[in-house]
């Protein structure tokens, strides 16, 4: 059947690609495996978990949530969630298309619902309750979701996996209590190890040389509180990184330029 | 010969196992039952048995050590064995190997104590195949002897031994040693339990008191997890115990998993009185006559074994108690300040900071329209779709979100100095005074939308010193949509107001809170 169009009672839903990703999750695979575990089924009545991964930004969370939907032999549908987003965003919109005709275009969490696979709901937090009040049937042992626009009721294929992934701090909205105690396990993604830290930066930035990276990491490790108290992310890591690459082929002096980054923060990257 | 040999494998530790050998043994009749404890610590380990349900440890010269555990299958063994009266071997070898192997090293327990017992179970390495099959030849050897003289034996064995006894029967047997290291019975207190057996303290509390009707590991682990607050989402927790241990290719969860359970499907504090709870066993002694360090077992591996899981208990830090300051019995008195440039830039920073990180936005009322592209947003706005109808285009109207957040931050202590209010940036709060120089800091303070339609100053007279953070709230939420407080203590009468969320100080940096909470002023009077 073409993956791309469903039919449901009546209605033709036009359905999105999974996301083509080729993620790779180094180190920390404790943190996998607490993710991997909650979407295990045991037998039919057993339904899997809908989890959350949370941590400070740039610490990989949407990296591991697509990893592991790797790991777990199924598609990625990632959704990216935005304060304005309304419930049909979340499900079903309604398009024009030639001659004016209303057509339905699922969202990639529809699809994920539809095709089976992980929808990986990016950025959670950022969602109001209107839009978590929609996905309330999905996240219990209903799983279905409503398009109240194309008037349907869309049941879950058994592949179908959930995560959430949010930001520690900022909770932009906060999230109803009924939608919170639906949310389990939450998993907290923590910034890695030094050595780990050291693989990751060497895997997003392989044409760096060792000894660039050394020196990044050693920069960065060398303020211990900074790194601790989090005020830099794997995300800064790896972008300093490259920076400095472009520097050093540039031909100038790094090893100020860090100090400069540090100083300044990463939005002077 | 060997059909005359019932044999009941089982694991180390496992609770199961103990109480189906318990089953076995009070079922059969005219049986002798043979388990692999070591011959020559008959006495010893009796004596320690009859002692159960506390608990004891019997320690040899050799750094080994056999804990007296209701849940281990072979003291299960001879404790139901004691109980029915029937007869009752011990056929492992003590020790197994000549003493000139270690030669200079004539107090092991010293050593292990000294080095360590992964180091020592490392040095033993070598001699540890040897030490094995020597020790498998001795058991079968009494095996055979045993087979002579009874009808039907029951063995109760290990199930790493099991396979290399009866191998070890169909061979020739020459065992020249079966000495018998010198122990001591040492009695072991709660705290120590988790240390002696792999099994968690409270799940052997559970078999004790169940042995009688049969054992169920889930049951026992739903006990363990079963809180005052944590019933409603118990279900959720073991099973994720659960499926935590399918993942590691267990049936069922070890104590690391249960408590990873516990901390991502409830929280740390959760977790934290888990692990507490899991380590009682009340039925110890409350003295011991030993210091009970790490030892090995007879097959010189570490009696305990676990991964480490990080469990923050969340520390309640107290603020208030640091910065108290005594009040005065005459109020306070107004001052009107100017920041200095800094502190404007600081102040600036901090309200950002909070405008862009915590808001709420709620529907304005006011409705934008624009032409339909995806999504109908609010419904189509009809009067704009006819207006234009002769274009073949549809509008469709967005109820407009507008930001009225209020915040209150409460930076702790008890102002009896000032009042200050800002109107630039919309705020109003108490402060004390620097003792050293010309500075205040700020200890409770409201920050007003940016949509805020009255003269702050006119606000400035609602504030309480006594009652800081309350007339506080109370003002933000009288000018606000949504009010998120920083504070470390709560308002009861606002706690479950659904325009409030209370959140704790330290969920903002603590660099910006830092740099906000004291300023500098130039002039003021
Ligand atoms: N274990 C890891 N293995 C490989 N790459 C990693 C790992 N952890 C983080 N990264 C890298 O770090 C960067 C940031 O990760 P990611 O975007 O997943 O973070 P995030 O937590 O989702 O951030 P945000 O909260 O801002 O969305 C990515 O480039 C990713 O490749
Ligand atoms: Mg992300």
């Amino acid at each position: 059947m073409d993956s791309k169009k469903r039919i449901i009672d009546g209605i033709e839903i036009s359905l999105r690609e999974p996301d083509i990703t080729h993620y790779k999750w180094i180190g920390r695979d404790e943190e996998m495996r607490f993710l991997l575990a909650s979407w295990l089924q045991i037998d039919k009545e057993d339904l899997p978990m809908t989890p959350v991964l949370v941590g400070d930004p740039g610490n990989g969370k949407t990296t591991l949530a697509c990893a592991s939907a790797q790991e777990f032999n199924q598609p990625a549908y990632l959704m990216n969630c935005t304060s304005d987003m309304r419930p049909e965003d979340l499900i079903v919109t309604p398009v024009i298309s030639s001659g004016n005709q209303i057509k339905y275009r699922g969202s990639p969490l529809v699809s994920a619902v539809i095709n089976g696979g992980v929808c990986v709901l990016d950025e959670a937090n950022r969602m109001n309750e209107k839009c978590w009040a929609s996905l309330a049937p999905l996240l219990d042992d209903r799983r279905y979701v409503e398009s109240v626009i194309a008037g349907v009721k869309i049941k879950a294929h058994s592949d179908f996996r959930f995560v959430a992934t949010m930001n520690d701090d900022p909770s932009t909205y906060t999230i109803p209590g009924y939608i919170e105690s639906r949310l389990k396990p939450v998993i907290e993604v923590e910034p890695p190890s030094g050595e780990v830290l050291r693989a990751i930066v060497k895997a997003n930035v392989p044409y760096a040389s060792e000894d660039l990276i050394e020196s990044v990491i050693q920069h960065m490790l060398k303020d211990e509180d900074a790194f601790l108290s989090r005020s830099f992310s794997i995300r800064d890591a790896i972008e300093v990184t490259r920076y400095a690459v472009r520097l050093s082929r540039k031909g100038e002096d790094y090893q100020k330029s860090f100090e400069y980054i540090m100083k300044t923060g990463s939005e002077s990257l | 010969m060997k059909d005359k040999i019932i044999t009941l494998p089982y694991f180390p530790g496992r609770a199961e196992d103990a109480y189906n050998i318990k089953e076995e043994i009070s079922r059969i009749e005219g049986c002798i039952v043979v388990v692999d404890l070591p011959d020559g610590l008959e006495e010893e380990i009796k004596k320690a048995v009859k002692k159960l349900p506390r608990i004891s440890l019997i320690v040899d010269d050799l750094g080994r050590a056999i804990p007296i555990v209701p849940n281990e299958p072979a003291i299960e063994t001879v404790r139901t064995s004691l109980e029915n009266n029937i007869n009752l071997e011990f056929i492992d070898a003590s020790l197994s190997f000549p003493r000139e192997e270690f030669r200079g090293m004539d107090k092991f327990a010293d050593l292990v104590e000294d080095i360590g017992v992964e180091r020592y179970a490392e040095l033993m390495k070598p001699y540890k195949y040897q030490y094995t099959e020597s020790r498998h030849k001795y058991m079968a050897l009494k095996l055979r002897e045993l087979m002579e003289k009874n009808n039907e034996i029951l063995f109760v064995c290990n199930i790493k031994h099991f396979k290399g006894v009866m191998q070890s029967l169909d061979e020739p047997l020459d065992v020249g040693y079966g000495m018998v290291a010198p122990t001591t019975t040492c009695k072991v207190k709660e705290s120590d339990v988790g240390k002696i057996s792999s099994e968690i303290p409270f799940l052997t509390f559970q078999y004790e008191n169940s042995r009688n009707q049969g054992f169920d590991r889930k049951d026992a682990i739903i006990q363990l997890y079963e809180d005052e607050e944590a019933d409603l989402g118990l279900v959720e927790t073991y099973k994720y115990a659960r499926n935590l241990a399918i993942s590691d290719g267990h049936v069922y969860p070890n104590l690391y998993n249960i408590l990873a359970a516990a901390k991502y499907t409830q929280d740390d504090d959760y977790a934290f009185n888990i692990l507490e709870r899991s380590q009682t066993y009340p039925y110890t002694y409350n003295e011991s006559n030993c210091i009970i360090k790490s030892y090995l077992n007879y097959d010189l591996e570490p009696l305990d074994g676990t991964r480490v899981l990080e469990i923050k208990k969340k520390l309640k830090l107290d603020l208030k108690g640091s910065t108290k300051k005594k009040r005065s019995s005459h109020g306070g008195f107004f001052r009107y300040f100017k920041r200095t440039q800094e502190c404007f830039k600081t102040e600036m920073i901090f309200v950002n900071y909070l405008r862009n990180n915590y808001f709420q936005l709620v529907p304005s009322g006011e409705f934008e329209v624009e032409e339909f592209q995806c999504g109908l947003g609010d419904g189509i706005d009809v009067k704009q779709s006819l207006r234009y109808r002769f274009t073949d285009k549809i509008f469709v109207k967005n109820d407009k979100m507008i930001n009225n957040t209020g915040y209150v931050v409460d930076f702790g202590g008890i102002s009896d100095d000032a009042i200050f209010c800002d109107s630039q940036n919309d705020c109003v709060g108490t402060a004390t005074k620097y003792p050293q120089d010309d500075g205040f800091c700020w200890n409770c303070m409201v920050i007003f939308p940016d949509t805020l339609e009255v003269e702050v100053s006119s606000l400035l007279y609602r504030v309480s010193y006594f009652n800081a953070l309350e007339s506080c709230v109370d003002l933000a939420v009288q000018y606000s949509d949504f009010v998120y407080v920083f504070s470390d203590s709560i308002v009861e009468s606002m706690e479950n107001n659904p325009k409030v969320k209370f959140l704790p100080l330290e969920r903002i940096p603590q660099k910006l809170r830092d740099e906000m909470c004291c300023f500098d002023v130039e002039w003021r009077n």
